[in-house]
């Protein structure tokens, strides 16, 4: 796992419970992909985004905020089909 | 041309990619409902695209939804075919949405029966359908993205 993965994980789990990491080390050191969390429950898309942005904005420099692509953020119910 | 046939990888990384731009066309100013319809629909297709292309499919469906369905697994079909979100998706989004305007965009929703009974003005009757696709894509590339990492656990 690259050094900004790892800090961009660490970033969301001080704030988003029980946080499981699908996020992907891309060329270029960037990152993308998805995460899992119950703290998205009750909470639609657009608001989970808005909830990622203002987590990561905080938690990282606009030098490695900018090497963050697209997350999709899913609820445990959502990642885990069985459990619907 | 570009091959994806190969990277499937490169499509579910682009689907996640598409779904965020479609929400900010239609949430953040100045608004783009064409693309913001266009963008959604592209979303789903390219998590079908790469679920059916990592089980091995041909990638001969073209653009067309259920055709792409048809060649994933088992468990996508019994997630997407059927439910509301999937039959809002397959018949509102077209391939060929990227070259309408927005008065083109009104009467294809027009044309689709689907602006009836919204209330307000003709931007409002385009922003409730939109809306409507995006959150119908969404609730379909959520389920994708879920098989796209059952797969991948295995």
């Amino acid at each position: 796992m690259a050094k900004l993965h790892k800090k961009v994980v660490a970033v969301l789990k001080e704030k988003l419970s029980n946080l499981e990491d699908a996020l992907e080390d891309l060329p270029g050191g960037r990152v993308s992909g998805v995460v899992v969390s119950p703290s998205f429950n009750s909470m639609d898309h657009r608001l989970r985004q808005k909830k990622l942005g203002e987590i990561l904005k905080k938690g990282l420099d606009p030098a490695e905020l900018s090497l963050v692509g697209a997350i999709a953020a899913l609820t445990p119910a959502e990642a885990h089909l069985e459990q619907d | 041309m570009i091959d994806l046939s190969y990277r499937p990888n490169v499509l579910y990384l682009a689907s996640i990619e598409r779904i965020d731009a479609a929400r900010r066309m239609l949430d953040e100013k100045p608004h783009d409902y064409v693309l913001a319809s266009y963008l959604s629909g592209l979303a789903a297709e390219s998590i079908l695209q790469a679920i059916a292309l990592r089980n091995e499919a041909p990638h001969d469906a073209k653009h067309s939804l259920p055709r792409w369905l048809s060649k994933c697994p088992t468990l996508a079909n019994d997630q997407m075919k059927g439910s509301a979100d999937w039959n809002l998706l397959v018949a509102l989004w077209d391939n060929g949405l990227r070259y309408l305007s927005f008065d083109g965009l009104l009467g294809y929703f027009r044309a689709k029966n689907c602006e009836k009974n919204r209330k307000g003005g003709v931007e409002w009757q385009v922003r409730g359908v939109t809306k409507d696709l995006v959150a119908a894509a969404e609730s379909v590339h959520t389920k994708g993205l879920a098989i796209w990492r059952s797969s991948t656990k295995k």
